[in-house]
């Protein structure tokens, strides 16, 4: 069943929000003015909030050609309607242009988006540049543009302290660059609470172009819930899903109580671990000493989660008791230790630890970190680089002590950490030598830790995401068991996938299909916000809950197919950003060494341009884009009410084939 | 008799205390595995099969490795296990 759904005319639905404030920040850093302006009802109807409305608001603002590194440039920090209730659970989504023209889009948990609920605003919107290094302090109705030339150069644990001191209130949520960001460094993060990471698809780069250290938010208000009785009840079928004891997915316990560092042996096992910079995917020899298993018995550990999370146990703070590294602290989300063990051949887990720390208080990215370190490892490996070209570092794969010192010279931009600070696209184009076939990028940012070779969907999710690899954008990747769903509730909600065709992880066919339902969910679910690693059971897969919890906290009574069309809406947006940079179908690829490389130690081979131009013509058949371009088609584009986009596309002379 | 090497993952090895082990068992299928494990670890089985229908539920899984080939999930508790086999459960 297919609607037009077009944008309705402005109109209030009653004189006070529920969910959302009804309010965008705006900050100008080079005339130092703040201003508020009035959320159009509309956009809350057709992009929802968070995600999808920092898409919308980059899209009218940040024109083509505009450089990133510009004050033309903006940074939004984005909240939804649900955020500051349980159903929120602290993410937000931080935006803006990525230096390549990429989209600029990252989530993060913790604490910020809700504070910055109560404090009264949706979004905060950064325009312009300072001379000077500042930080924004928003403290319910009043905002200050502060000097921050003392806590310029610290770390962002440095920074959290400084500001709550300054100002006099430990309980100030904050967003923050380390030094990485300051130096421009490639995919530099934006931390908070200490340890949760994003926005590494330029945020941090850009905030550190415009002199902006950080953003502080304290809020007194609360979020108003339009029908709380209906709230309750909606979050209660949400809660039931994520039920340890009985929720419907394989995932749930297990990631819930251990995290995402119990994946370390199941991946391994499964041909799923990106080993010695992807050149193999099993490390069966090393898997128990890395895994979370292995971590609790060489730390401290304990439960650290974000705001309402239902999986406190996720995270884990940590503390080392013993050996080198004894007394570092930091925590541990997702799996990204990982990444500073397999993918460098480091099976000393606390040393893993220690880079994952060092990381976040640099604002060094870790992903971009993890596998610009793993591709110099594999220039020493093959002779490509020695020591003498690495400030005599002997950086071969195992090293751990090489690798930590290197962490930090990247966020310093020193010697040899200069060349892998501007991303291991460019260092590798710059060595040259053939070091471009391993360096593992797609749309000239790293790669993070999902599988390629041996997990299709994945792997076109990664190339056609519109941020670079990001596998919140589609995850979790597969539906949990073929039979959660029946073929005939998945009809009656017009989802097209076969469950059963869309498990089986080497399977082209389908694929294309069952991405169009992930992302387009996925741009619904973290509009809301919602976090993607809580999606679990049939959270995914049946929205018509997500639709009832909108109308139930903000009183909007968007029908399911609207709904839909809001996410695919989103995803149609986002697209036209890129293809308005000058994006096409030649870069939503994969690297090198997905498409040519088998893998022996798990005995499948590459995946192939062939099979990956098979299910690209599929994902773009779906989701109504021309095959040869990815250029959205003017048809889906009209059915959406993107007339902003086809206009725009008039202009620039973007047309289909 | 078949000779299994067996993993836990995630909180299954909290359930067993432990990460990996060496089962030997009578019979042949994973079902047959489970009801083992069951004697070592009462419960254990039921937190893989449904009480009430035998059926495996949706809330945990289990791969099989076998050969040095990568290992893939099984879904059907009768399938036939061979000594030597890897299997891991979470």
């Amino acid at each position: 069943m297919r609607s037009n759904i077009l944008p309705k005319e402005d109109e209030r639905m009653s004189q006070k929000w529920y969910g959302w404030k009804g309010t965008i920040l705006r900050v100008n850093l080079t005339d130092r003015k703040v201003t508020k302006q009035e959320l159009p009802l509309t956009w809350a109807r057709n992009y929802i909030g968070c995600r999808g409305l920092n898409s919308k608001i980059l899209f009218d603002e940040v024109k083509a050609g505009t450089q990133a590194l510009s004050a033309e440039n903006k940074l939004i920090l984005g909240t939804g309607p649900l955020e500051g209730t349980p159903i929120g659970m602290g993410r937000m989504s931080a935006t803006t242009k990525a230096v390549n023209g990429r989209l600029g889009e990252g989530g993060l948990g913790g604490f910020f988006g809700p504070e910055l609920k109560f404090a009264g605003y949706d979004f905060v919107v950064v325009e312009g540049k300072s001379d000077t290094p500042v930080y924004i302090w928003i403290k319910d109705e009043e905002v200050e543009i502060r000097e921050a030339a003392h806590i310029w150069g610290k770390t962002t644990w440095e920074t959290e302290r400084i500001i709550k001191d300054e100002l006099g209130d430990q309980d100030i949520q904050i967003r923050s660059i380390g030094p990485a960001g300051e130096n421009l460094v490639h995919a530099a993060v934006l931390i908070g609470n200490l340890n949760r990471s994003g926005a590494r698809a330029g945020f941090g780069e850009v905030m550190g172009f415009k002199k902006l250290k950080a953003v502080a938010v304290r809020g007194s208000g609360g979020v108003q819930i339009a029908h709380p009785d209906d709230f309750e009840e909606t979050y209660g079928r949400i809660r039931k899903e994520l039920d340890l004891k009985k929720s419907p997915d394989m995932w749930t316990a297990a990631w819930g109580i251990m995290g995402g560092g119990m994946l370390a042996r199941i991946f391994s096992q499964l041909g799923n671990l990106q080993t010695f910079n992807a050149q193999r995917m099993r490390w069966d020899e090393h898997a128990d000493d890395i895994g979370i298993e292995a971590i609790m018995t060489v730390c401290e550990v304990r439960p650290k989660s974000c705001f309402c999370c239902p999986f406190p146990s996720a995270t884990k703070w940590f503390e080392i008791k013993e050996g080198p590294y004894s007394g570092t602290v930091g925590e541990n989300s997702s799996a990204l230790e990982l990444f500073f063990t397999s993918i460098l051949g480091i099976s000393y887990v606390p040393a893993a630890l220690k880079a994952r720390s060092l990381c976040n208080q640099l604002g060094v990215d870790a992903f971009q970190a993890a596998y610009s370190i793993g591709w110099a490892m594999e220039c020493y490996q093959k002779g490509i680089l020695s020591k003498g070209d690495m400030d005599g570092l002997e950086l071969k794969f195992g090293n751990y002590e090489a690798m930590l010192e290197m962490i930090r010279k990247i966020a310093y931009r020193e010697g040899f950490g200069d060349v892998l600070a501007d991303g291991v696209a460019k260092a590798s184009h710059q060595v040259g030598k053939g070091s471009e076939r391993f360096a593992l990028t797609i749309k000239g940012q790293e790669l993070e830790g999902m599988p390629q070779r041996n997990f299709y969907t994945a792997a076109l999710g990664l190339a056609t995401s519109e941020a670079g690899p990001d596998h919140t954008r589609w995850y979790p990747p597969y539906p949990c068991h073929p039979a959660v769903v029946s073929p005939e509730v998945l009809k009656s909600l017009n989802v097209d996938i076969d469950l059963a065709s869309a498990f089986i992880p080497r399977k082209a066919e389908g694929k294309g299909g069952l991405l169009k339902w992930l992302t387009t969910s996925r741009a619904i679910l973290e509009s809301l916000p919602f976090c993607v690693f809580a999606i679990r059971g049939t959270l995914g897969i049946d929205l018509r809950v997500w639709r009832d919890a909108i109308e139930a906290g903000t009183g909007m009574d968007l029908t399911y197919e609207e709904l839909i069309a809001a996410g695919d809406r989103i995803m149609n947006l986002e697209r036209a950003f890129i293809v308005r940079e000058g994006f096409r179908r030649e870069d939503d690829t994969l690297p090198r060494r997905m498409l040519e490389e088998a893998v022996p130690d798990c005995h499948y081979g590459p995946l192939t341009q062939e099979t990956l131009d098979g299910m690209l013509d599929e994902y773009y058949e779906a989701r109504g884009w021309e095959k040869k371009t990815a250029i959205p088609r003017r048809g889906k584009l009209e059915e959406l009410g993107l007339k902003e986009v086809i206009d725009e596309f008039e202009q620039l002379g973007i047309q289909e084939r | 008799m078949l000779f299994l090497y067996v993993k836990y993952a995630g909180h299954i090895s909290v359930v067993t205390g432990k990460l990996k082990e060496v089962i030997e068992m009578k019979g042949e299928t994973v079902y047959d595995l489970l009801r083992e494990l069951d004697r070592k670890y009462p419960g254990f089985r039921d937190i893989f099969i449904n009480p009430e229908d035998g059926i495996p539920n949706l809330r945990t899984a289990i791969s099989l490795q076998r050969s040095g080939e990568c290992a893939s999930q099984i879904l059907d508790p009768k399938f036939k296990l061979k000594g030597g086999d890897n299997i891991m459960l979470w």
